[in-house]
């Protein structure tokens, strides 16, 4: 709170990007953990918040007569301009935000202060969700082959390792040491996944200390051990994923790549990823594209292609399709590295694990896959998306990267992923957020001395709660597409890659579709899931009041034979007998056979529940057809509403800001 | 060469020996399965046999053999050989798997891999040499390769020069639409009027559908003008038959539709002021009363200010509010139709020509050089603004253009497609298609370039399916047909069978088959120029089941009361609170992340829309214009009102499946967006199967449901009722399905020159490939 200078300025505006001479009035609040502005005009008085973490950059720009602009950019590509009457208080907000945005101690981050009103037991499941030790179990580890190693007890070998890894049988204990002394920040080669289908595995590491000449024995034993533990091949691929030059360059600080002569059977290949700086720059040139307000073709296309952008996201796709094609169709396992082994290498394992097994392409498979080969590895999250105040050449957008190769795949492949666009989308945002504690710290080691677990919550388990928003509708699980590997060519084309506009662009209004057709899928498969539900309700209801009435019906039924005929006419007409057509077509309700009790007196009393609960079902249905048929067949009353949509999650909401 | 190949014994009893031996042929069975399918009136010209078929760019061992034949109608491969690593193969019912018609051929070019030559054949050319392969290039941006190794040189010739010649005819009537009709006339000459209702010549054909027996209005008809008037409730408007017998002009229709105010008499007087005599054109009007009008230039400068005003009060008293015209001088405004053409000609070369590995960094710089994406955001923009005009402003506009009749067709259609959700239904598209393109006088015979010797070729019809296909990119669901449809009808045009867009006019069709049924004895009786086939008849080219492909599953058809308020009447139960619908972001997201719920839209179909802003005043029109668009954007699509397309440069995309199917490199396996379409189909036809089955009398068994398949709009089916789940995704489907890479696209040989070099004239040309098979 200290940083705060003025928590309050009234009459600011802030400015549309679509049309800069609209502006919408205002009164500005700075929170120890948000930026909030609050519209004046009383019938939306729309608030925007702005998280403290995800603040970029803030741009103070010359004083006009209307006021002092000020230019906020957030990690999440949101652009947010102010214009504060004041100088002064414009100052003052630029200069407490340069603060707020940079905190220097983990302890200011948002996910300290966030409480979502669980309890210590709810949070303790919610990180125990994502079990890495139960990942391995379902690779079918440990095995005959590998191994669960407890060499990096208490961090010994590795701090930026995990405990937990796997290693080859053969490899002791005096190997991994040696080989661990031989590798960048002794990031030993270890597993990251292994293909049971034909136990060839992608094992990862930094590069080698291979300088113009060093050899190791224990390295090259490392290196030996993993091809026995494949026994289906003969050799080992060693994929350098820098380009050819940076790696040569390394050898003059006495680090490099693998020799081929020095190793027994490893075939070396380079593929060309380039470094983190390289990649920020591109990425801020691509946003400069998505910053023109409507751009024209040749503005877009060559800025887009000026940026590199998809270029490096080819490269990744390429090297991760390569690993995949190397372990599936060779059987041959393959050893990733880069520099440090932290940050392309991450991406590289992730993209082939997702291409070789389906099960990271559900929502809880990818939670895994980010948990293992991002978090448990070491990929530096504090010093790449600077959640503390730091250097900014370490700033690099590595895991956006990854999370567009995934989208980009989902373009691809449409059916194959059990996620959606948005899953993506907010994993990206809370990277940046801060609100959880997942992506803390730079490795394993800091994050429990920091005690993370015990003082923050698991974004995952607040996904896997909000799943039904995640859900690809089209995927269903059962289908060949979404089993084993994806099928790509070798290196697709660069016209397979698109421009991400759901993430870059997505804080423009008019840029995203209106009606996308996921979201449209699953409002009718939610409908349908509700409409079972209730019709579920109903026939439990209505078997009730047949068995208590069941008696005293049978004995009407023989004195009004007439009025029970006209009854069972009508029927005939209007569709009161839909319950039992649905039942024979969908699995899922539950069937009544038409000799269960008493047939008549069934039919009537159905009849008169629909019409109760839908006056306009039996209007609107025959000149009906399309896809909408599914909800406009739904009944409309009110009084069937569940009632469990409480205000509940608003009240956390504003607890929150009430103790920020 | 023939030793590469793997064995086929049925072919080595004949290949072995000379060729030309028809004993052998008679031993041989099968050899005599080797016969063409010829349509009526179709001639066999030349043929050869033991030709090899390139199936793939750097091996020979998918090549198929077979006969290849050139007929007055197409060029046929006809072979025994299954074709290989395909899994699926889109019938048309016209054409042969390996058949190319001749219309659609762009450039045919012989080679002799021995003395190192090659050349472009153009009619009546001769050649020096005998040729070893054969490359036909498409106009459809296919690429076929045939080799003659084994086949007797004089023949292989002979079939050179006969698919150059009649590829490339001298005269509109020696296409083969002359030839097919004619000798369907004389085949029925017995019957009243020459030919049989509903055989081909009808003209309204049959929906896509398989149960629709709606038939496109051709507007040939003062009744087909009328009922538009109708349709759009133009009041002020009159249908005008001035130009009966073509009296007044050659290039406008007999019918058309004219302000009530204008007379004959005065309309008569006008007309010689106008460029073609091309005097204004109703195309369509708003609820509003606005209209949308087309004309040519006056070129007589002393009247034109005089006349321009008349024709400016009329169109204003055709008005219920006497609103003003708003004029737009395409011309000015958009590319013409040279810069459309080298704009394709360059996309051409950028998707088919040059080997990938050239283009592949420079991929988005090259895609735009080619400015055809430029162009296609141009048309699509300039119409939405129109749109603007006409919808918002009140306004009626005047589409002004030289002659009227090229890039006016384009922007008509665009803004109607936009404007009238009619005209996105199948039927609807297909007579806007009629109105507004081919009795409204787009030179189809010159712009598709029937006759290779135009100077006048230009894609515009393709360039409004391309803007079609972005609008129906942008709003999936807005469009009864799918991008198939408006594939399959781009391939039509090149199809010489149809009348439909065969001429520059009308008139011409009807000058130009009088001419011809004279010269054949053809009784014409009443008729006006002889029935040709109209594409509109689809099941002259696809099965039912085929047409189906044709549907849209996003669609969602106008019979559903989904119109209230500009929301959908379905989604309006907004105050049912879904447990996770429609709390609106997840609870710790709202803080912070996504304080409006606008900025993510996610499910915005349940979510109750915010108000559109308040409407500002702002003096310029640009601005009104920015804020009509915004606050469209801001809204609820209503699919079933006006629909606006995105044209910043971020969404214009290139339309691949049109441009990339036969790209083997674009080609994903089991992806690509048809696995959604396939889905969605599946559910589609679960909820028609279900809204059958619940209008059904409770008489019939559910399983008849089941029974009436045929019924279907969805070309990918749900299963019956007790195994909704078995329904993987086929192995067929990739991102070309419906079309196939396989032996489309033979590029001469990735070792060989490119063929942009080639093209431009390069002398030194040789396959170090096919030299490399030569032993």
């Amino acid at each position: 709170m200290e940083h705060i200078r003025t928590p309050k300025v009234e009459n600011v505006r802030l400015v549309d990007r679509v049309s800069p001479k609209k502006a919408a009035l205002g009164t500005l609040y700075l929170t120890a953990t948000h930026v909030i502005f609050v519209e004046n005009s009383p019938d939306t008085r729309k608030e925007t918040w702005i998280l403290h973490s995800q603040i970029s950059t803030i741009e103070k720009q010359a004083t006009t007569a209307t006021g002092c602009p000020l230019l906020i950019r957030c990690k999440n590509f949101q652009i947010i301009q102010l214009i504060i009457p004041q100088e002064r208080d414009c100052h003052d907000v630029y200069i407490s935000l340069i603060r707020l945005a940079r905190p220097v101690k983990y302890e200011e981050l948002y996910c300290f202060s966030f409480n979502p009103m669980l309890d210590k037991e709810e949070r303790e499941q919610g990180w125990v969700l994502i079990d890495l030790s139960e990942e391995y179990k379902r690779m079918g580890l440990p095995n005959h082959y590998w191994q669960l190693s407890d060499v990096n007890r208490d961090y010994r070998v590795c701090d930026s390792y995990p405990t937990e890894l796997y290693v080859p049988r053969s490899a002791t204990a005096h190997i991994i040491v040696g080989s661990s002394k031989f590798r960048s920040r002794r990031r030993f080669p270890v597993l990251s996944y292994y293909y049971k289908d034909n136990h060839a595995s992608i094992c990862r590491s930094s590069q080698p200390l291979s300088g113009f000449s060093a050899r190791c024995l224990e390295d090259e034993q490392m290196l030996q051990a993993i091809r026995k533990a494949n026994p289906g091949s003969d050799f080992v691929y060693v994929v350098d994923t820098r380009p050819k030059l940076n790696a040569m360059a390394n050898r003059a600080a006495g680090k490099g790549y693998e020799n081929e002569d020095n190793y027994s059977n490893i075939k070396f290949q380079f593929i060309g990823i380039e470094n983190i700086h390289v990649m920020r720059n591109s990425l801020q040139k691509m946003l400069e594209v998505c910053e023109l307000k409507s751009p024209s073709m040749s503005d877009f296309l060559w800025g887009l292609e000026n940026s590199g952008w998809l270029r490096h996201i080819k490269a990744i796709m390429d090297a991760g399709i390569f690993i995949a094609k190397a372990v599936s169709e060779e059987g041959v396992s393959v050893l990733v590295h880069c520099s440090d082994g932290w940050d392309r290498t991450a991406q590289v394992c992730s993209v082939a694990s997702l291409l070789l097994d389906p099960h990271y392409r559900t929502l809880k498979g990818f939670m895994v896959l980010i948990e293992k080969d991002w978090i448990s590895f070491g990929h530096k999250f504090n010093h790449r998306y600077g959640n503390l105040d730091g250097d900014p050449k370490e700033i690099s957008p590595v895991i956006d990267q990854f999370i567009e190769c995934v989208w980009q795949l989902m373009e691809q492949f449409p059916c194959a992923f059990e996620f959606n666009e948005r899953f993506l989308i907010h994993i990206q945002h809370h990277i940046y957020s801060c609100q959880f504690g997942n992506f803390l710290c730079n490795s394993q080691k800091e994050r429990r001395e920091l005690k993370i677990q015990e003082r923050t919550y698991s974004l995952w388990a607040h996904l896997w709660k909000n799943r039904a928003d995640y859900l690809n509708p089209l995927f269903r699980a059962d289908h060949s597409q979404t089993q084993g590997t994806l099928h790509l060519p070798t290196a697709p084309c660069n016209f397979m890659y698109k421009f991400w506009s759901g993430m870059y662009n997505r804080f423009e209004k008019g840029m995203q579709p209106r009606q996308s057709v996921t979201d449209y899928l699953m409002a009718v498969k939610e409908e349908t899931q509700q409409l079972e539900e209730e019709l579920e309700a109903l026939e439990e209801r209505l078997e009730k009041i047949q068995k208590v009435q069941l008696n005293c019906t049978k004995v009407k039924s023989k004195q009004s034979e007439p009025s029970k005929h006209s009854g069972f006419s009508t029927s005939d007409n209007s569709i009161a007998n839909t319950p039992q057509d649905y039942s024979g077509n969908m699995k899922s309700f539950p069937s009544r056979s038409p000799s269960q009790g008493d047939e008549d007196s069934a039919l009537i009393l159905t009849q008169d529940n629909l019409k109760s609960s839908d006056p306009d079902l039996s209007a609107n249905s025959d000149q009906e057809s399309g896809v909408e048929d599914l909800s406009c067949r739904s009944p409309s009353g009110g009084e069937h509403a569940p009632s469990e949509d409480s205000g509940k999650d608003r009240d956390s909401d504003e607890a929150v800001f009430l103790t920020a | 060469m023939f030793s590469l190949k793997p064995p086929r014994p049925t072919f080595r009893s004949y290949l072995l020996p000379p060729p030309q031996t028809d004993d052998k042929i008679n031993s041989e069975p099968k050899i005599k399965k080797l016969e063409p399918v010829l349509l009526p009136g179709e001639i066999v010209v030349n043929e050869v046999n033991f030709v090899r078929k390139c199936i793939a760019t750097d091996t020979s061992q998918y090549d198929l053999w077979g006969k290849l034949i050139c007929s007055n109608f197409k060029i046929s491969f006809i072979t025994d050989d299954p074709m290989p690593l395909q899994k699926f193969h889109y019938r048309n019912l016209l054409l042969g798997e390996h058949d190319v018609p001749l219309t659609c051929i762009e450039q045919i070019v012989t080679v002799n891999d021995h003395k190192r030559k090659q050349k472009v054949l153009g009619p009546n050319q001769k050649l020096k040499f005998n040729p070893t392969e054969l490359i036909i290039y498409c106009k459809d941006f296919r690429i076929v390769r045939f080799r003659f190794d084994e086949s007797g040189p004089e023949s292989a010739k002979k079939v050179c020069l006969a698919i150059a010649h009649y590829s490339q005819p001298t005269d509109l009537q020696l296409l083969f639409a002359f030839e097919y009709v004619g000798k369907k006339y004389h085949n029925s000459a017995n019957k009243i009027n020459g030919i049989p209702s509903g055989d081909g010549g009808g003209g309204g054909g049959n929906g896509a559908g398989g149960g629709s027996s709606q038939k496109t209005p051709l507007f040939e008809t003062y009744s087909d003008w009328d009922r538009e008037i109708k349709r759009t409730g133009a009041s002020g408007w009159r249908v005008c038959s001035i130009n009966e017998g073509y009296m007044i002009s050659t290039c406008l229709p007999e019918y058309f539709v004219v302000p009530s105010s204008l007379a004959d008499q005065d309309l008569k007087i006008f007309s010689h002021s106008f460029v073609g005599r091309r005097m204004p054109l109703w195309c369509w009007s708003h609820s509003n009363g606005s209209a949308l009008v087309r004309m040519a230039l006056i070129k007589d400068a002393l009247q034109q200010r005089k006349i321009d005003q008349r024709i400016c009060n009329a169109i204003t008293k055709s008005h219920p509010q006497r609103s003003d015209v708003y004029k737009s001088d395409l011309d000015k405004t958009l590319p013409n139709i040279q810069e459309v053409q080298a704009a394709f000609v360059k996309l051409k070369q950028l998707c088919v020509n040059e080997p990938f590995e050239e283009t592949e960094e420079k991929w988005l710089s090259s895609l735009e050089n080619t400015r055809w994406l430029e162009y296609i955001r141009a048309f699509l923009k300039h119409s939405a603004e129109l749109v603007y005009m006409l919808e918002s402003k009140h306004l009626s506009v005047v589409l002004q253009e030289e002659e009227g009749r090229d890039l006016s067709c384009c922007v008509a259609s665009l803004v109607q497609v936009m404007l009238d959700p009619y005209f996105r239904t199948i039927i609807g598209f297909q007579s806007l298609i009629q109105k507004e393109w081919v009795m409204a006088g787009y030179q189809f015979l010159d712009r598709c370039n029937h006759l290779k010797r135009s100077e006048k070729e230009s894609p515009l019809f393709l360039l409004f399916l391309d803007a079609t296909w972005q609008l129906l990119e942008q709003h999936p669901a807005a469009f009864e047909f799918s991008e198939t449809y408006l594939a399959v009808l781009y391939d039509s045009t090149r199809i010489s069978l149809f009348g439909t867009f065969l001429f520059n006019s009308p008139h011409q069709r009807v000058k130009q088959s009088t001419e011809f049924a004279i010269s054949k004895n053809i009784q014409l009786g009443d008729e006006k120029g002889l029935k040709f086939p109209s594409v509109w008849d689809w099941s002259l080219q696809f099965t039912a089941k085929d047409r189906t492909l044709f549907h849209n599953p996003f669609y969602i058809g106008k019979s559903t009361p989904c119109v209230h308020n500009g929301s959908m009447k379905s989604f309006k139960r907004t105050k049912k609170n879904y447990s996770s619908t429609l709390r609106g972001m997840p609870s710790a997201l709202k803080n912070g992340i996504i304080s409006d719920q606008e900025l993510l839209p996610r499910r915005n179909s349940l979510i109750l829309k915010p108000k559109p802003d308040p409407p500002q005043q702002t003096n310029s029109q640009n601005s009104d214009m920015e804020q009509y668009f915004r606050e469209w954007f801001s809204k609820p699509v209503n699919l079933h009102g006006v629909i606006l397309p995105r044209v910043s440069g971020t969404h214009i995309k290139l339309w691949k499946l049109c441009y990339f199917r036969w790209v083997p490199e674009a080609q994903i396996s089991l992806g690509g967006s048809i696995t959604a379409f396939h889905k969605l189909s599946l559910l589609a036809d679960e909820v028609d199967v279900l809204s059958r089955v619940l209008r059904q009398q409770r008489s019939g068994p559910l399983e008849a449901c089941y029974g009436e398949l045929g019924q279907s709009r969805m070309y990918f089916r749900a299963s019956g009722p007790h195994d909704t789940d078995t329904s993987g995704t086929p192995e067929f489907l990739s991102s070309s399905f419906p079309f196939s890479p396989v032996g489309n696209l033979c590029r001469r040989s990735i070792l060989g020159t490119p063929l942009s070099k080639f093209l431009s004239g390069a002398k030194i040309w040789l396959s170090t490939e096919t030299l490399a098979n030569e032993d």
